[in-house]
Protein backbone atom coordinates (compact mmCIF):
# COMPACT_ATOMS: atom_id res chain seq x y z
CA UNK A 1 0.00 0.00 0.00
CA UNK A 2 1.21 3.48 -0.64
CA UNK A 3 1.84 5.46 2.52
CA UNK A 4 1.09 8.73 0.80
CA UNK A 5 4.71 9.80 0.56
CA UNK A 6 4.74 12.38 -2.24
CA UNK A 7 8.18 11.22 -3.33
CA UNK A 8 6.66 7.92 -4.33
CA UNK A 9 5.64 7.79 -7.96
CA UNK A 10 4.11 4.35 -7.70
CA UNK A 11 1.99 2.47 -5.22
CA UNK A 12 3.04 -1.08 -4.37
CA UNK A 13 0.37 -2.23 -6.75
CA UNK A 14 1.81 -0.15 -9.59
CA UNK A 15 5.25 -1.59 -8.92
CA UNK A 16 3.83 -5.11 -8.96
CA UNK A 17 2.08 -4.38 -12.21
CA UNK A 18 5.25 -3.12 -13.83
CA UNK A 19 7.11 -6.18 -12.53
CA UNK A 20 4.39 -8.36 -13.94
CA UNK A 21 4.74 -6.80 -17.36
CA UNK A 22 8.52 -6.80 -17.55
CA UNK A 23 9.98 -9.80 -19.41
CA UNK A 24 6.74 -11.75 -19.79
CA UNK A 25 6.94 -15.49 -19.39
CA UNK A 26 7.79 -17.02 -22.74
CA UNK A 27 5.90 -20.10 -23.80
CA UNK A 28 7.57 -23.21 -22.51
CA UNK A 29 7.38 -25.98 -25.02
CA UNK A 30 6.58 -29.09 -22.95
CA UNK A 31 8.77 -31.07 -25.33
CA UNK A 32 11.79 -29.03 -24.27
CA UNK A 33 11.18 -29.89 -20.63
CA UNK A 34 10.57 -33.52 -21.58
CA UNK A 35 13.99 -33.52 -23.21
CA UNK A 36 15.64 -32.03 -20.12
CA UNK A 37 13.85 -34.57 -17.94
CA UNK A 38 15.11 -37.41 -20.09
CA UNK A 39 18.68 -36.16 -19.67
CA UNK A 40 18.23 -36.00 -15.92
CA UNK A 41 16.79 -39.50 -15.87
CA UNK A 42 19.71 -40.75 -17.90
CA UNK A 43 22.12 -39.16 -15.43
CA UNK A 44 20.16 -40.65 -12.53
CA UNK A 45 20.56 -44.08 -14.06
CA UNK A 46 16.96 -44.67 -14.97
CA UNK A 47 16.18 -47.80 -16.93
CA UNK A 48 14.64 -45.95 -19.85
CA UNK A 49 17.99 -44.40 -20.60
CA UNK A 50 18.32 -45.13 -24.24
CA UNK A 51 14.91 -43.93 -25.25
CA UNK A 52 15.05 -40.93 -22.98
CA UNK A 53 18.53 -39.90 -23.97
CA UNK A 54 17.99 -39.99 -27.69
CA UNK A 55 14.81 -38.01 -27.28
CA UNK A 56 16.60 -35.53 -25.07
CA UNK A 57 19.37 -34.95 -27.56
CA UNK A 58 16.97 -34.51 -30.39
CA UNK A 59 14.77 -32.04 -28.57
CA UNK A 60 17.73 -30.05 -27.39
CA UNK A 61 18.88 -29.77 -30.94
CA UNK A 62 15.44 -28.62 -32.00
CA UNK A 63 15.35 -26.09 -29.19
CA UNK A 64 18.60 -24.42 -30.22
CA UNK A 65 17.93 -24.71 -33.91
CA UNK A 66 14.52 -23.13 -33.43
CA UNK A 67 16.12 -19.94 -32.21
CA UNK A 68 18.15 -19.67 -35.38
CA UNK A 69 15.29 -20.22 -37.81
CA UNK A 70 12.65 -18.45 -35.74
CA UNK A 71 12.72 -15.30 -37.80
CA UNK A 72 12.46 -17.08 -41.10
CA UNK A 73 10.06 -19.82 -40.14
CA UNK A 74 8.19 -18.40 -37.18
CA UNK A 75 4.90 -19.29 -38.77
CA UNK A 76 5.80 -22.92 -39.22
CA UNK A 77 6.99 -23.29 -35.64
CA UNK A 78 3.87 -21.69 -34.26
CA UNK A 79 1.53 -23.75 -36.36
CA UNK A 80 3.24 -27.02 -35.59
CA UNK A 81 2.66 -26.40 -31.93
CA UNK A 82 -0.95 -25.36 -32.37
CA UNK A 83 -1.96 -28.26 -34.54
CA UNK A 84 -0.19 -30.71 -32.26
CA UNK A 85 -2.27 -33.88 -32.34
CA UNK A 86 -5.58 -32.25 -33.13
CA UNK A 87 -6.95 -31.00 -36.37
CA UNK A 88 -8.07 -27.39 -36.19
CA UNK A 89 -11.68 -27.27 -35.00
CA UNK A 90 -12.28 -23.57 -35.33
CA UNK A 91 -13.66 -23.69 -38.85
CA UNK A 92 -16.98 -22.23 -37.74
CA UNK A 93 -15.26 -19.12 -36.43
CA UNK A 94 -13.14 -18.98 -39.57
CA UNK A 95 -16.17 -19.18 -41.85
CA UNK A 96 -17.92 -16.47 -39.85
CA UNK A 97 -14.88 -14.18 -39.94
CA UNK A 98 -14.54 -14.62 -43.68
CA UNK A 99 -18.16 -13.71 -44.26
CA UNK A 100 -17.82 -10.73 -41.90
CA UNK A 101 -14.84 -9.62 -43.99
CA UNK A 102 -17.07 -9.69 -47.07
CA UNK A 103 -19.57 -7.47 -45.31
CA UNK A 104 -17.09 -4.72 -44.41
CA UNK A 105 -18.00 -1.72 -46.48
CA UNK A 106 -15.45 -1.11 -49.18
CA UNK A 107 -14.60 2.37 -48.00
CA UNK A 108 -14.83 4.45 -44.83
CA UNK A 109 -16.68 7.73 -44.57
CA UNK A 110 -14.23 10.31 -45.96
CA UNK A 111 -12.43 12.69 -43.60
CA UNK A 112 -12.32 16.05 -45.33
CA UNK A 113 -9.79 18.83 -44.77
CA UNK A 114 -10.28 20.30 -41.30
CA UNK A 115 -12.29 17.30 -40.18
CA UNK A 116 -11.19 14.70 -37.62
CA UNK A 117 -11.72 11.01 -36.97
CA UNK A 118 -13.20 10.68 -33.52
CA UNK A 119 -12.39 7.49 -31.57
CA UNK A 120 -14.29 7.16 -28.31
CA UNK A 121 -13.41 4.29 -26.00
CA UNK A 122 -15.20 3.38 -22.82
CA UNK A 123 -13.14 0.78 -21.04
CA UNK A 124 -13.34 -1.02 -17.72
CA UNK A 125 -10.00 -2.14 -16.37
CA UNK A 126 -9.30 -4.13 -13.24
CA UNK A 127 -7.39 -2.40 -10.48
CA UNK A 128 -6.12 -4.57 -7.65
CA UNK A 129 -4.33 -4.01 -4.40
CA UNK A 130 -2.35 -6.55 -2.45
CA UNK A 131 -0.54 -6.52 0.84
CA UNK A 132 3.19 -7.16 0.86
CA UNK A 133 2.51 -10.87 1.24
CA UNK A 134 0.80 -10.69 -2.17
CA UNK A 135 -2.60 -11.51 -0.68
CA UNK A 136 -5.37 -9.77 -2.57
CA UNK A 137 -6.96 -6.93 -0.62
CA UNK A 138 -9.33 -5.60 -3.23
CA UNK A 139 -10.16 -5.69 -6.90
CA UNK A 140 -12.51 -3.52 -8.89
CA UNK A 141 -13.29 -2.56 -12.44
CA UNK A 142 -12.73 1.12 -13.07
CA UNK A 143 -14.28 3.04 -15.88
CA UNK A 144 -11.84 4.78 -18.21
CA UNK A 145 -13.13 7.02 -20.95
CA UNK A 146 -10.68 8.00 -23.65
CA UNK A 147 -11.54 10.23 -26.58
CA UNK A 148 -9.16 10.74 -29.44
CA UNK A 149 -9.30 13.17 -32.35
CA UNK A 150 -7.16 12.06 -35.26
CA UNK A 151 -6.36 14.62 -37.97
CA UNK A 152 -6.53 13.65 -41.67
CA UNK A 153 -2.76 14.16 -41.90
CA UNK A 154 -0.85 12.09 -39.35
CA UNK A 155 1.72 14.82 -38.58
CA UNK A 156 -0.96 17.38 -37.73
CA UNK A 157 -2.16 18.00 -34.21
CA UNK A 158 -4.07 15.25 -32.42
CA UNK A 159 -6.03 15.60 -29.22
CA UNK A 160 -6.76 13.19 -26.41
CA UNK A 161 -9.15 13.59 -23.51
CA UNK A 162 -9.27 11.12 -20.71
CA UNK A 163 -11.29 10.63 -17.57
CA UNK A 164 -11.88 7.91 -15.02
CA UNK A 165 -15.31 7.25 -13.60
CA UNK A 166 -17.29 4.62 -11.77
CA UNK A 167 -16.01 1.56 -9.96
CA UNK A 168 -17.54 -1.92 -10.01
CA UNK A 169 -16.28 -4.07 -7.17
CA UNK A 170 -15.03 -7.59 -7.83
CA UNK A 171 -13.41 -8.33 -4.50
CA UNK A 172 -14.05 -6.51 -1.20
CA UNK A 173 -15.89 -3.17 -1.21
CA UNK A 174 -15.45 0.48 -0.34
CA UNK A 175 -17.17 -0.03 3.01
CA UNK A 176 -15.15 -3.10 3.89
CA UNK A 177 -11.86 -1.38 3.10
CA UNK A 178 -12.86 1.64 5.16
CA UNK A 179 -13.66 -0.62 8.06
CA UNK A 180 -10.24 -2.26 7.77
CA UNK A 181 -8.53 1.13 7.48
CA UNK A 182 -7.20 0.38 4.00
CA UNK A 183 -6.89 3.35 1.71
CA UNK A 184 -7.04 2.92 -2.04
CA UNK A 185 -4.03 4.70 -3.50
CA UNK A 186 -4.45 7.26 -6.25
CA UNK A 187 -3.65 5.80 -9.59
CA UNK A 188 -1.17 7.45 -11.93
CA UNK A 189 -3.91 8.25 -14.40
CA UNK A 190 -3.22 10.70 -17.11
CA UNK A 191 -6.66 12.20 -16.92
CA UNK A 192 -7.20 15.47 -18.71
CA UNK A 193 -6.70 16.89 -22.15
CA UNK A 194 -3.56 17.00 -24.25
CA UNK A 195 -2.55 17.80 -27.82
CA UNK A 196 0.40 16.69 -29.90
CA UNK A 197 1.32 16.04 -33.53
CA UNK A 198 1.46 12.37 -34.55
CA UNK A 199 -0.48 11.51 -31.39
CA UNK A 200 2.81 11.51 -29.49
CA UNK A 201 1.22 12.83 -26.31
CA UNK A 202 3.78 11.39 -23.97
CA UNK A 203 7.02 12.17 -25.74
CA UNK A 204 9.66 13.55 -23.39
CA UNK A 205 10.25 16.62 -25.52
CA UNK A 206 8.93 18.36 -28.64
CA UNK A 207 11.95 17.11 -30.58
CA UNK A 208 10.94 13.52 -29.91
CA UNK A 209 7.44 13.96 -31.27
CA UNK A 210 6.75 12.24 -34.58
CA UNK A 211 9.89 10.19 -34.04
CA UNK A 212 8.30 7.55 -31.83
CA UNK A 213 7.84 3.96 -32.86
CA UNK A 214 4.92 3.18 -35.09
CA UNK A 215 3.47 -0.27 -35.53
CA UNK A 216 0.49 -2.42 -34.63
CA UNK A 217 0.02 -0.53 -31.38
CA UNK A 218 0.39 2.86 -33.00
CA UNK A 219 -0.36 2.58 -36.68
CA UNK A 220 0.74 5.40 -38.98
CA UNK A 221 -0.55 5.60 -42.55
CA UNK A 222 2.90 4.49 -43.73
CA UNK A 223 2.76 1.45 -41.48
CA UNK A 224 -0.73 0.55 -42.68
CA UNK A 225 0.31 1.01 -46.32
CA UNK A 226 3.30 -1.27 -45.76
CA UNK A 227 1.14 -4.23 -44.70
CA UNK A 228 0.60 -7.08 -47.18
CA UNK A 229 -2.63 -6.87 -49.16
CA UNK A 230 -2.93 -10.64 -49.26
CA UNK A 231 -4.63 -12.17 -46.20
CA UNK A 232 -2.24 -15.11 -45.90
CA UNK A 233 0.75 -12.82 -46.11
CA UNK A 234 -0.83 -10.51 -43.55
CA UNK A 235 -1.35 -13.51 -41.28
CA UNK A 236 2.31 -14.47 -41.75
CA UNK A 237 3.42 -10.94 -40.98
CA UNK A 238 1.51 -10.92 -37.68
CA UNK A 239 2.93 -14.34 -36.81
CA UNK A 240 6.39 -12.97 -37.47
CA UNK A 241 5.86 -9.85 -35.38
CA UNK A 242 4.37 -11.76 -32.42
CA UNK A 243 6.92 -14.57 -32.47
CA UNK A 244 8.02 -15.48 -28.95
CA UNK A 245 5.74 -12.96 -27.28
CA UNK A 246 2.93 -13.44 -24.82
CA UNK A 247 1.36 -16.57 -23.40
CA UNK A 248 0.78 -18.35 -26.67
CA UNK A 249 1.08 -17.68 -30.40
CA UNK A 250 -2.64 -17.60 -31.16
CA UNK A 251 -3.45 -15.49 -28.12
CA UNK A 252 -0.73 -12.99 -28.97
CA UNK A 253 -1.98 -12.90 -32.56
CA UNK A 254 -5.38 -11.82 -31.29
CA UNK A 255 -3.80 -9.31 -28.89
CA UNK A 256 -1.97 -7.61 -31.76
CA UNK A 257 -5.10 -7.56 -33.89
CA UNK A 258 -7.00 -6.00 -30.96
CA UNK A 259 -4.25 -3.42 -30.42
CA UNK A 260 -4.44 -2.50 -34.07
CA UNK A 261 -8.24 -2.30 -34.24
CA UNK A 262 -8.45 -0.38 -30.96
CA UNK A 263 -6.54 2.47 -32.57
CA UNK A 264 -9.71 3.25 -34.51
CA UNK A 265 -7.78 4.25 -37.63
CA UNK A 266 -7.63 0.94 -39.52
CA UNK A 267 -9.17 1.52 -42.96
CA UNK A 268 -12.00 -0.68 -44.22
CA UNK A 269 -9.99 -2.72 -46.73
CA UNK A 270 -7.24 -3.45 -44.19
CA UNK A 271 -9.88 -4.38 -41.61
CA UNK A 272 -11.50 -6.87 -43.97
CA UNK A 273 -8.10 -8.35 -44.72
CA UNK A 274 -7.36 -8.55 -41.02
CA UNK A 275 -10.52 -10.57 -40.38
CA UNK A 276 -9.48 -13.00 -43.12
CA UNK A 277 -6.02 -13.31 -41.54
CA UNK A 278 -7.67 -13.89 -38.17
CA UNK A 279 -9.74 -16.68 -39.72
CA UNK A 280 -6.47 -18.60 -40.25
CA UNK A 281 -5.75 -18.75 -36.53
CA UNK A 282 -6.48 -22.36 -35.60
CA UNK A 283 -7.61 -21.99 -31.98
CA UNK A 284 -9.85 -18.99 -32.61
CA UNK A 285 -13.45 -19.77 -31.66
CA UNK A 286 -16.77 -17.96 -31.39
CA UNK A 287 -17.07 -17.59 -27.62
CA UNK A 288 -20.28 -15.59 -27.37
CA UNK A 289 -22.89 -14.89 -30.02
CA UNK A 290 -24.32 -11.92 -28.11
CA UNK A 291 -21.52 -10.24 -26.21
CA UNK A 292 -22.81 -7.08 -24.61
CA UNK A 293 -20.47 -4.12 -24.18
CA UNK A 294 -22.28 -1.30 -22.45
CA UNK A 295 -25.36 -1.95 -24.51
CA UNK A 296 -23.69 -2.68 -27.83
CA UNK A 297 -23.82 -6.32 -28.82
CA UNK A 298 -21.75 -8.33 -31.24
CA UNK A 299 -20.15 -11.71 -31.80
CA UNK A 300 -17.11 -12.46 -29.66
CA UNK A 301 -14.14 -14.20 -31.27
CA UNK A 302 -11.74 -15.49 -28.66
CA UNK A 303 -8.59 -17.42 -27.88
CA UNK A 304 -8.02 -19.14 -24.58
CA UNK A 305 -4.75 -20.11 -22.92
CA UNK A 306 -4.73 -21.76 -19.49
CA UNK A 307 -8.28 -20.60 -18.84
CA UNK A 308 -7.46 -16.99 -19.61
CA UNK A 309 -9.42 -15.69 -22.55
CA UNK A 310 -9.15 -12.68 -24.80
CA UNK A 311 -11.90 -11.71 -27.19
CA UNK A 312 -12.60 -9.15 -29.82
CA UNK A 313 -16.20 -8.30 -30.50
CA UNK A 314 -17.44 -7.54 -33.97
CA UNK A 315 -20.78 -6.34 -35.27
CA UNK A 316 -21.14 -9.10 -37.84
CA UNK A 317 -23.75 -7.24 -39.87
CA UNK A 318 -21.36 -4.37 -40.70
CA UNK A 319 -17.94 -5.79 -39.86
CA UNK A 320 -17.40 -2.95 -37.40
CA UNK A 321 -15.04 -3.68 -34.51
CA UNK A 322 -16.96 -2.70 -31.38
CA UNK A 323 -14.70 -3.72 -28.54
CA UNK A 324 -12.97 -6.41 -26.54
CA UNK A 325 -13.08 -8.46 -23.37
CA UNK A 326 -10.63 -10.25 -21.14
CA UNK A 327 -11.61 -13.14 -18.89
CA UNK A 328 -9.47 -14.41 -16.02
CA UNK A 329 -8.02 -17.90 -15.83
CA UNK A 330 -7.29 -19.61 -12.54
CA UNK A 331 -3.95 -17.91 -11.98
CA UNK A 332 -5.11 -14.68 -10.36
CA UNK A 333 -5.20 -14.93 -6.59
CA UNK A 334 -8.60 -14.01 -5.17
CA UNK A 335 -10.25 -13.54 -8.56
CA UNK A 336 -12.48 -16.45 -9.58
CA UNK A 337 -11.81 -18.09 -12.91
CA UNK A 338 -14.19 -16.76 -15.53
CA UNK A 339 -14.36 -13.24 -14.08
CA UNK A 340 -14.41 -10.53 -16.73
CA UNK A 341 -11.33 -8.51 -15.80
CA UNK A 342 -11.51 -5.97 -18.59
CA UNK A 343 -13.83 -4.91 -21.35
CA UNK A 344 -14.14 -1.94 -23.60
CA UNK A 345 -16.30 -0.59 -26.36
CA UNK A 346 -15.12 1.71 -29.08
CA UNK A 347 -16.95 3.87 -31.58
CA UNK A 348 -15.61 5.98 -34.38
CA UNK A 349 -17.11 8.89 -36.28
CA UNK A 350 -16.08 11.84 -38.41
CA UNK A 351 -16.42 15.22 -36.68
CA UNK A 352 -15.99 18.76 -37.97
CA UNK A 353 -13.83 20.15 -35.18
CA UNK A 354 -11.15 18.94 -32.81
CA UNK A 355 -12.65 18.36 -29.37
CA UNK A 356 -16.27 17.99 -30.49
CA UNK A 357 -18.18 14.82 -29.72
CA UNK A 358 -20.44 13.18 -32.30
CA UNK A 359 -24.10 12.85 -31.44
CA UNK A 360 -24.94 9.39 -30.09
CA UNK B 1 4.96 -35.38 -17.46
CA UNK B 2 2.80 -37.07 -14.89
CA UNK B 3 1.02 -35.53 -11.96
CA UNK B 4 1.57 -37.59 -8.86
CA UNK B 5 -0.24 -37.47 -5.58
CA UNK B 6 2.84 -35.80 -4.06
CA UNK B 7 1.41 -32.66 -5.67
CA UNK B 8 -0.88 -32.36 -2.69
CA UNK B 9 2.05 -32.01 -0.29
CA UNK B 10 2.52 -28.35 0.62
CA UNK B 11 5.73 -26.94 -0.78
CA UNK B 12 7.15 -26.02 2.62
CA UNK B 13 6.70 -29.60 3.83
CA UNK B 14 8.19 -31.10 0.72
CA UNK B 15 11.43 -32.17 2.36
CA UNK B 16 12.26 -35.52 0.84
CA UNK B 17 15.15 -37.77 1.80
CA UNK B 18 17.30 -37.73 -1.31
CA UNK B 19 19.83 -40.32 -0.21
CA UNK B 20 17.56 -43.28 -0.95
CA UNK B 21 18.04 -45.95 -3.58
CA UNK B 22 15.31 -44.75 -5.98
CA UNK B 23 17.32 -41.82 -7.28
CA UNK B 24 15.60 -41.67 -10.66
CA UNK B 25 12.15 -41.92 -9.09
CA UNK B 26 12.78 -39.16 -6.56
CA UNK B 27 14.45 -36.82 -9.05
CA UNK B 28 11.78 -37.54 -11.62
CA UNK B 29 9.21 -36.39 -9.09
CA UNK B 30 11.23 -33.28 -8.21
CA UNK B 31 11.59 -32.43 -11.86
CA UNK B 32 7.89 -32.89 -12.55
CA UNK B 33 6.93 -30.67 -9.68
CA UNK B 34 9.54 -27.93 -9.87
CA UNK B 35 11.09 -27.76 -13.33
CA UNK B 36 8.28 -25.91 -15.11
CA UNK B 37 7.92 -23.07 -12.55
CA UNK B 38 11.70 -22.84 -12.23
CA UNK B 39 11.95 -22.59 -16.00
CA UNK B 40 9.36 -19.81 -16.11
CA UNK B 41 11.25 -17.85 -13.47
CA UNK B 42 14.64 -18.28 -15.14
CA UNK B 43 13.23 -17.52 -18.58
CA UNK B 44 11.99 -14.16 -17.31
CA UNK B 45 15.44 -13.39 -16.02
CA UNK B 46 17.69 -14.57 -18.83
CA UNK B 47 15.44 -15.70 -21.70
CA UNK B 48 14.03 -19.09 -22.65
CA UNK B 49 17.14 -20.56 -24.27
CA UNK B 50 19.46 -19.79 -21.36
CA UNK B 51 16.72 -21.03 -19.01
CA UNK B 52 16.77 -24.46 -20.70
CA UNK B 53 20.45 -24.80 -19.88
CA UNK B 54 20.03 -23.46 -16.35
CA UNK B 55 17.17 -25.83 -15.52
CA UNK B 56 19.18 -28.74 -16.86
CA UNK B 57 22.27 -27.69 -14.89
CA UNK B 58 20.26 -27.08 -11.70
CA UNK B 59 18.87 -30.60 -11.63
CA UNK B 60 22.19 -32.20 -12.58
CA UNK B 61 23.96 -30.27 -9.79
CA UNK B 62 21.17 -31.26 -7.39
CA UNK B 63 21.56 -34.88 -8.42
CA UNK B 64 25.32 -34.81 -7.84
CA UNK B 65 24.99 -32.96 -4.55
CA UNK B 66 21.91 -34.80 -3.28
CA UNK B 67 23.74 -35.95 -0.15
CA UNK B 68 24.28 -32.34 0.92
CA UNK B 69 20.54 -31.62 1.09
CA UNK B 70 19.37 -31.66 4.70
CA UNK B 71 15.57 -31.85 4.91
CA UNK B 72 15.65 -30.50 8.47
CA UNK B 73 17.09 -27.21 7.28
CA UNK B 74 14.61 -26.31 4.59
CA UNK B 75 12.18 -27.33 1.89
CA UNK B 76 13.59 -28.88 -1.25
CA UNK B 77 12.24 -26.03 -3.38
CA UNK B 78 14.48 -23.50 -1.59
CA UNK B 79 17.44 -25.80 -2.08
CA UNK B 80 16.76 -26.13 -5.82
CA UNK B 81 16.25 -22.38 -6.26
CA UNK B 82 19.45 -21.82 -4.30
CA UNK B 83 21.39 -23.94 -6.78
CA UNK B 84 19.68 -22.15 -9.68
CA UNK B 85 20.47 -18.74 -8.15
CA UNK B 86 24.17 -19.61 -7.92
CA UNK B 87 24.19 -20.79 -11.52
CA UNK B 88 22.26 -17.71 -12.59
CA UNK B 89 25.03 -15.45 -11.29
CA UNK B 90 27.16 -16.64 -14.19
CA UNK B 91 24.60 -15.16 -16.56
CA UNK B 92 24.28 -11.90 -14.67
CA UNK B 93 26.07 -9.83 -17.28
CA UNK B 94 23.71 -11.06 -19.95
CA UNK B 95 20.75 -10.23 -17.73
CA UNK B 96 22.05 -6.74 -16.98
CA UNK B 97 22.68 -5.97 -20.62
CA UNK B 98 19.09 -6.82 -21.45
CA UNK B 99 17.74 -4.78 -18.55
CA UNK B 100 19.84 -1.73 -19.41
CA UNK B 101 18.63 -1.88 -22.96
CA UNK B 102 15.13 -1.46 -21.56
CA UNK B 103 12.83 -4.39 -21.23
CA UNK B 104 13.65 -7.55 -23.18
CA UNK B 105 10.04 -7.57 -24.16
CA UNK B 106 6.94 -6.06 -22.73
CA UNK B 107 3.86 -7.94 -21.82
CA UNK B 108 1.65 -6.33 -24.40
CA UNK B 109 -1.07 -8.77 -23.67
CA UNK B 110 -1.65 -7.39 -20.24
CA UNK B 111 -2.02 -3.80 -21.26
CA UNK B 112 -5.72 -4.05 -21.80
CA UNK B 113 -5.96 -4.90 -18.15
CA UNK B 114 -3.67 -2.30 -16.70
CA UNK B 115 -4.60 0.74 -14.68
CA UNK B 116 -1.86 2.76 -16.28
CA UNK B 117 -4.14 2.73 -19.23
CA UNK B 118 -2.00 4.55 -21.65
CA UNK B 119 0.33 2.16 -23.39
CA UNK B 120 3.01 4.76 -23.88
CA UNK B 121 2.97 5.60 -20.18
CA UNK B 122 2.94 1.97 -19.21
CA UNK B 123 5.75 0.95 -21.51
CA UNK B 124 7.92 3.81 -20.36
CA UNK B 125 7.26 2.77 -16.77
CA UNK B 126 8.29 -0.82 -17.45
CA UNK B 127 11.44 0.31 -19.24
CA UNK B 128 12.29 2.55 -16.34
CA UNK B 129 11.79 -0.38 -13.99
CA UNK B 130 14.10 -2.52 -16.14
CA UNK B 131 16.86 0.07 -15.93
CA UNK B 132 16.36 0.41 -12.17
CA UNK B 133 16.62 -3.37 -11.74
CA UNK B 134 19.96 -3.29 -13.52
CA UNK B 135 21.23 -0.81 -10.91
CA UNK B 136 20.38 -3.07 -7.97
CA UNK B 137 22.99 -5.24 -6.31
CA UNK B 138 22.76 -8.92 -7.24
CA UNK B 139 21.45 -9.78 -3.78
CA UNK B 140 18.75 -7.11 -3.89
CA UNK B 141 17.62 -8.17 -7.35
CA UNK B 142 17.47 -11.81 -6.25
CA UNK B 143 15.32 -10.99 -3.23
CA UNK B 144 12.91 -8.91 -5.29
CA UNK B 145 12.56 -11.31 -8.21
CA UNK B 146 12.51 -14.52 -6.17
CA UNK B 147 9.56 -12.94 -4.37
CA UNK B 148 7.82 -11.32 -7.29
CA UNK B 149 8.54 -13.64 -10.21
CA UNK B 150 9.22 -16.98 -8.52
CA UNK B 151 6.50 -16.42 -5.91
CA UNK B 152 8.60 -17.53 -2.94
CA UNK B 153 7.84 -16.24 0.55
CA UNK B 154 10.41 -14.54 2.79
CA UNK B 155 11.32 -17.75 4.61
CA UNK B 156 11.97 -19.55 1.35
CA UNK B 157 13.99 -16.65 -0.06
CA UNK B 158 16.06 -16.70 3.12
CA UNK B 159 16.67 -20.41 2.53
CA UNK B 160 17.60 -19.83 -1.10
CA UNK B 161 20.12 -17.11 -0.35
CA UNK B 162 21.32 -18.42 3.01
CA UNK B 163 20.55 -15.19 4.87
CA UNK B 164 18.28 -14.47 7.88
CA UNK B 165 14.59 -14.01 7.13
CA UNK B 166 14.65 -10.58 8.81
CA UNK B 167 17.26 -9.42 6.33
CA UNK B 168 15.10 -10.64 3.45
CA UNK B 169 12.13 -8.62 4.73
CA UNK B 170 14.05 -5.40 5.33
CA UNK B 171 15.86 -5.72 2.03
CA UNK B 172 12.62 -6.26 0.19
CA UNK B 173 11.06 -3.27 1.91
CA UNK B 174 13.97 -1.01 1.05
CA UNK B 175 14.21 -2.14 -2.56
CA UNK B 176 10.49 -1.79 -3.20
CA UNK B 177 10.39 1.64 -1.62
CA UNK B 178 13.26 2.85 -3.76
CA UNK B 179 11.74 1.44 -6.93
CA UNK B 180 8.45 3.12 -6.13
CA UNK B 181 10.29 6.41 -5.87
CA UNK B 182 11.75 5.76 -9.28
CA UNK B 183 15.39 5.70 -8.37
CA UNK B 184 17.50 2.66 -7.72
CA UNK B 185 18.80 1.87 -4.30
CA UNK B 186 22.38 1.84 -3.38
CA UNK B 187 23.45 -1.25 -1.52
CA UNK B 188 24.34 -0.47 2.05
CA UNK B 189 26.41 -2.31 4.58
CA UNK B 190 23.53 -2.57 7.01
CA UNK B 191 19.88 -2.77 6.11
CA UNK B 192 19.09 -0.46 9.04
CA UNK B 193 21.08 2.34 7.44
CA UNK B 194 18.84 2.69 4.51
CA UNK B 195 16.54 5.48 5.53
CA UNK B 196 17.40 8.53 3.53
Amino acid sequence: MTDGDPRELWSDDDLDHALERLNPIPRTDPRTLAGLRAELMAAAGASAVEKGKSMGMKKRWIASAAAVVAVAAGVLVAQTVSFNGNPPTASAAAAELNSVADRVRATDPPVGPGQYTYVGTRAWYTATGSDTGAELLYAYLEENRTELWVPPVFEQEWMQRRATGEKKWIFSSEAELKEKGIEIPDRPHSNGERRAPCGDFFANSDEERCKGEVGWQKPSPQFIASLPKDAKQLHDRIRHDTQGRGKGPDLEFLVYVADFLRSGVVPADTRANLYRALAMVPTMVVTDRAANLDGRTGVAFGVEVDGERREIIIDVSTGQFIGERQIAGDDRPGIPEGTVTAYSSVRTAVVDKIGTTPSQ
Amino acid sequence: MTDRDDESLPVDRDRPYLGGPDVAGEFGRLFDRYAAPLHRYLARRVGADAANDLVSATFLVALNQRHTYDPRLGAVRSWLYGIATNLLRRSVRQELRALRAGARSLDREDTHDTRVVDRVDAEAAVRRLARSLAELSDGDRDVLLLTSWAGLDSTEVAGVLGIPVGTVRSRLHRVRKALRRGHPTRPSAREEDCHD
